[in-house]
């Protein structure tokens, strides 16, 4: 019974941010459903307890992270499975493509793109950042100021 | 704050704020509930899994030493066993070079790989058959003698042998090649066991003298068969679809692309076999993980569609376990369609 009032208070309290996340990482509104609801699945059937609730939090934005690029894996094999059949599929930008941040952010690799998310929309530290991503706080550094770099130039290219 | 950064800032307050979750509470503690119950029903199966095994384990442990020993290089499939073999194995064959045991740049040795003056002499472990070469003739310098471990069909140089007490020695060892066993004749005390080299089809047999084999010359005829294709490179499909030579990343499973090795840093690859280490990485709806490990390719095949010949299966070991398991099963073969 615990469990399950536990389970309810995250989805509560995480759900908008996980959705929000995926996202970013995916750019489908439907994927990333999904993807939210199956981290909440994974954390409720392993009986995970955390001490700290940040912890959990860390937890779920890791997960959602590796569902999306198990995610982006499989669609890497399929479109590589239509070019094969001769039906190269064109990548087509979700919706938001009319914004030109927006349009180059979803051309980022994906950890660029969740280290830009988890900076500036949840207003990570580097250090609470990095230990969501799983890599050091220089990593961190590094892989904001190239997401960073490379928006920007994309945004005086699309002019 | 830069710019870009406010930008970006702004961007994302108007594209994800809008967003909600839909309540799916409900579908959750359902799903996570069913997995529940299947995770609790795999434990249970694999508790009564170990319980068997270890039953077999008492029954078995008084079996004649000398038959085990011989039997097992000859076995194929060495993921049969899982986990327990790879134990044992880990104990009875030390840890080499997995290649063709030459340094880089260096010249091969003068061929036949078995030269008909060397005398051998070897010990057939569990799963590695260790080869102790009194060597004559050209490789007779500095009274070297050589040792070489074989596994599987790979070869592993020892280093940790009184014999080699410094690298140069190590360049005298007539290894050029991987071997196979071609076949053991007789059983127990009068079994023969017969290797072949793949690089020039030379043979050798050894007999069984109290628990060393020796050699008894190298004179077997090659036929076209054995040799036919070795002097073609072997591939792996690494993205389900291409050959490569010594990929960065392998995926092992086409239809879903959950597991797969990056980062490999291939330490050997000749026709027969290849390994590297590297990162494995299961993420998928039955696992999360990430581990180090290594990853041994075997079983050489042609694949029609390709024109080429390919790593049919893999073995992953990794250097922890995931999900309870250490070994794993990979069978990259001909790829896609």
């Amino acid at each position: 019974m615990e469990r399950t009032d536990n389970l309810a208070h995250l989805y509560q309290a995480h759900a908008s941010a996980l959705l929000r996340l995926a996202y970013v990482l995916t750019g489908d509104r439907h994927a990333a459903e999904d993807i939210a609801q199956e981290a909440f699945v994974r954390i409720g059937r392993r009986l995970i307890r955390f001490r700290d609730p940040e912890h959990t939090r860390a937890y779920l934005l890791r997960t959602v992270i590796n569902l999306s690029r198990g995610r982006a894996r499989r669609a890497r094999v399929e479109r590589a499975a239509l070019a094969r059949l001769h039906h190269p599929q064109t990548h087509e930008l979700p919706d938001g493509g009319r914004d030109e941040i927006w349009a180059g952010l979803l051309r980022l690799p994906e950890r660029q793109r969740a280290a830009l998310f988890l900076r500036f929309y949840l207003d990570h530290s580097e250090a609470t950042a990095a230990e969501v991503l799983g890599c050091s706080p220089s990593a961190m550094k590094s892989l904001v100021s190239r997401g960073l770099k490379t928006l920007r130039e994309s945004v005086e290219n699309d002019r | 704050m830069t710019d870009i950064e406010r930008r970006l800032q702004q961007t994302f307050l108007e594209q994800l704020d809008r967003l909600e979750m839909p309540d799916r509470l409900a579908s959750v503690r359902k799903r996570a509930q069913r997995r529940r119950l299947v995770s609790m029903t795999t434990i249970m199966a694999l508790v009564v899994g170990a319980l068997a095994s270890a039953t077999v384990l008492i029954n078995t442990v008084d079996r004649p030493e000398i038959t085990d020993e011989v039997a097992m290089p000859t076995t194929s499939s060495p993921e049969s066993d899982g986990e327990t073999k790879d134990k044992k194995e880990a104990s009875e064959c030390p840890d080499g070079i997995e290649g063709d045991g030459l340094e880089r740049g260096e010249p091969r040795p003068p061929q036949p790989y078995f030269y008909p003056h060397n005398t051998w002499r070897m010990k057939v472990g569990r799963d590695c058959v260790t080869v102790i070469a009194g060597a004559k003739g050209r490789y007779d310098q500095e009274n070297a003698r050589e040792h070489g471990t074989y596994r599987r069909g790979a070869l592993l140089l020892m280093d940790e042998s009184g014999s080699f007490t410094t690298r140069d020695q190590l360049l005298f060892a007539p290894l050029p090649a991987p071997i196979r066993i071609v076949d053991v004749r007789g059983q127990g005390m009068e079994s023969e066991l017969v290797l072949q080299s793949l690089v020039d089809c030379s043979l050798a047999s050894f007999r069984l003298l109290s628990q060393d084999f020796e050699s008894t010359g190298g004179d077997y005829q090659c036929t076209a068969d054995d040799a036919s294709g070795h002097d073609q490179p072997t591939y792996v499909v690494a993205d389900c679809f291409e050959p490569e030579l010594r990929p960065q990343e392998i995926i092992f499973t086409c239809a879903t692309a959950d597991f797969r090795a990056t980062e490999l840093a291939w330490q050997g690859w000749n026709p027969m076999a290849a390994s590297a280490r590297g990162n494995f990485e299961c993420y998928g709806t039955t696992c999360q993980w990430e581990r180090t490990g290594t990853i041994a390719l075997s079983k050489r095949g042609y694949c029609e569609d390709l024109g080429k010949y390919v790593f049919m299966e893999g073995r992953v070991v990794l250097d922890s376990k995931a999900d309870g398991q250490r070994v794993f099963k990979v069978m990259p073969g001909c790829g896609l369609p």
